[in-house]
């Protein structure tokens, strides 16, 4: 070869090496730039409609020692009718994060479904959302599965809803391009994991190794001569057949315990205090414990009882705070959890200003939520994660931050927010950040 | 003028004779079809209600449809809870079939009833075989587990 034809060949390989870009297995050109701030998300909505009157501005006292910093007196009136809890586990959260006392949610009917969706997209909705539709922008569980690289099985993503009414449908969009493909593994806990549950699912036809192989191959011949003549079949997200079996697995561990009677008062608090939010926050940490997936949303409700019941709605308050504390803390003590988990916890819409005309044993006024009423957008934000990655003991008390924050960061923190297919209108919360 | 009289009383007698219509209400005869020809997904609610008849022999009750509705609602992998959903019905007692020694002694027989009672079709010569001879290599099989694994075939998700 010609030492000029060398030279040149040389160059043009130099140059074809340094311009061809990474293709990796998932078709994308490059993978993702951003760097992770911490490797795991939980993402606690704290839902139902709180105020910030009864929550950060403790108006009735500090009915969140869990989270809240104080040790005002519960106002004496209600102070009788709620339940008294044990000490929470550990410290006030906030004394480890960064709380933000005046975030809002500022656009949008003030209707729950509303405020899921928006903290659950990015996006604000309008009255065209419909109940009983999927949301029409893409969800963050589909944005992280779809964008976060390499690509993230369902397995790594959980929505722990607290009913299965209305809320499971949140763990994927409409949106095209992304859709179950990218959703996340949906759990109502609360209505599977009851007597009633146990008694359809705990007991089910089980197989050895040896049926297993024979029914494996049944199921190929079977499905290998079936034309379904383009339908196909409508089942939601999916999981490897290894996943699945790790899963039901899972299930089947619960039911054991359930049997065994460990779940009726599994923090030991007594039975009689464990309500639904609790017992949804306590399988979200079975989910945790046994999976370790990277983002996981848990959302709690009971609050909501304040239409008719002011004291009800302060009692749910403390419980749920409580259950908050006992998340952290359950977090902290699971490996590949503690010390790389960011935990991101706020309700989805606020309350009405004023009472409504339903009074309750103490003679205190209900409280909805109306679109126009400026309190029901007022809510609070606290982030905590790890030292050096989150502000601790930190409070932001001027307006900052609103719902469709909450995606946004999140995808920064799991390093994919540069990598996003679709435009989010809310910004990275980079106040709580180191 | 007779004549003429006769021929129209005779065409007006036949005019007025209609062929009396009788209503026969009973069972239409169902043929059994091939599997190519099920093109309609069944939604989850009919999967649901029709895998219970097909096991039970009768309709399910309002409760225990609720019951599966609820757990189905719960969980987000539905070809996960529907298949822990059958697996639950086929241990339940009340299920209509046969026992595992009459499978064993003629399953040609056993393939034959299975397929009608849970494809609606018969079985092809390759499917009786195929399934035979399953049965006769493992003499674990019982017959629960090969409704199970016609229950799980994307063909019983269709009609």
């Amino acid at each position: 070869m010609k030492r000029r034809d060398f030279v040149k060949q040389t160059a043009l390989t130099a140059a074809g090496i340094i311009g061809m870009p990474y293709i990796l297995p998932t078709g994308r050109l490059f993978g993702a730039s951003g760097s992770r701030k911490a490797n795991h998300v939980v993402f606690c909505l704290f839902a139902g409609g709180i105020r910030n009157l009864e929550s950060v501005q403790k108006g009735e006292g500090n009915l969140m020692l869990g989270l809240l910093r104080g040790t005002e007196a519960i106002s004496p009136d209600i102070a009788n009718s709620i339940a008294k809890l044990p000490a929470p586990l550990i410290a006030p959260l906030q004394n480890s994060g960064t709380l933000f006392k005046q975030f809002r949610y500022q656009s949008g009917p003030s209707g729950h479904y509303n405020g899921h969706t928006t903290a659950l997209t990015g996006q604000y909705t309008d009255n065209s959302l419909s109940l009983l539709e999927r949301p029409s922008n893409p969800t963050i569980f589909e944005l992280y599965r779809k964008h976060s690289s390499p690509d993230k099985s369902a397995m790594n993503a959980w929505w722990i809803s607290h009913t299965n009414d209305l809320y499971p449908i949140l763990n994927y969009s409409n949106y095209p391009g992304y859709g179950p493909a990218y959703g996340a593994n949906q759990l109502s806990p609360n209505s599977l994991f009851n007597n009633s549950g146990r008694n359809t699912f705990g007991n089910p036809l089980q197989h050895d190794v040896d049926k297993r192989l024979g029914l494996k191959k049944m199921n190929a011949f079977l499905n290998g001569g079936f034309n379904a003549a383009g339908s196909s079949l409508n089942s939601g997200i999916s999981n490897s057949d290894e996943d699945r079996a790790k899963m039901l697995s899972f299930m089947d561990n619960m039911y054991k315990q359930y049997a065994a009677g460990q779940h009726a008062d599994p923090w030991g608090i007594g039975a009689q205090y464990m309500n639904g939010d609790m017992r949804n926050i306590f399988y979200a940490e079975k989910v945790l414990q046994n999976f370790q997936p990277e983002l996981l949303v848990v959302n709690m409700f009971g609050v909501d009882t304040c239409h008719a019941n002011f004291t009800g709605y302060c009692d749910a308050l403390q419980r749920a705070d409580w259950a908050v504390n006992h998340l952290w803390n359950t977090i902290q003590n699971t490996p590949g959890l503690a010390n790389d988990t960011v935990m991101i916890v706020a309700p989805e819409i606020g309350r009405n200003g004023s009472p409504n005309t339903v009074l309750d044993a103490n003679g205190r006024g209900g409280l909805d939520h109306t679109t126009n009423d400026a309190m029901s957008r007022e809510l609070f934000c606290l982030m905590i994660g790890p030292p050096g990655v989150v502000q601790s003991n930190y409070e932001v008390n001027q307006v900052y931050g609103e719902s469709i924050d909450i995606v946004p960061t999140i995808a920064n923190i799991l390093g994919f927010d540069k990598e996003l297919g679709v435009s989010l209108p809310g910004k990275v919360l980079e106040e709580a950040f180191i | 003028m007779k004549k003429l009289l006769l021929c129209l009383v005779l065409i007006g007698l036949f005019a007025s004779c209609k062929k009396e219509i009788s209503n026969v209400y009973d069972i239409a005869p169902v043929n059994v079809r091939q599997s190519g020809e099920k093109g309609n997904l069944k939604s989850d609610l009919q999967f649901i209600s029709i895998a219970y008849s097909d096991l039970f022999g009768k309709q399910i009750s309002t409760s225990e449809l609720n019951s599966l509705l609820s757990g189905y609602k719960a969980v987000g992998d539905k070809t996960l809870i529907i298949d822990l959903i059958l697996r639950n019905l086929l241990v339940k007692p009340g299920i209509v079939k046969i026992d595992q020694a009459t499978m064993q002694a003629d399953p040609e027989a056993f393939i034959q009833a299975s397929f009608e009672r849970f494809l609606v079709r018969e079985p092809t010569e390759m499917e009786t075989w195929f399934f035979a001879n399953l049965i006769n290599e493992n003499n674990q099989f019982l017959p629960e587990d090969i409704y199970y694994a016609l229950m799980r075939a994307e063909e019983y998700r269709h009609y």
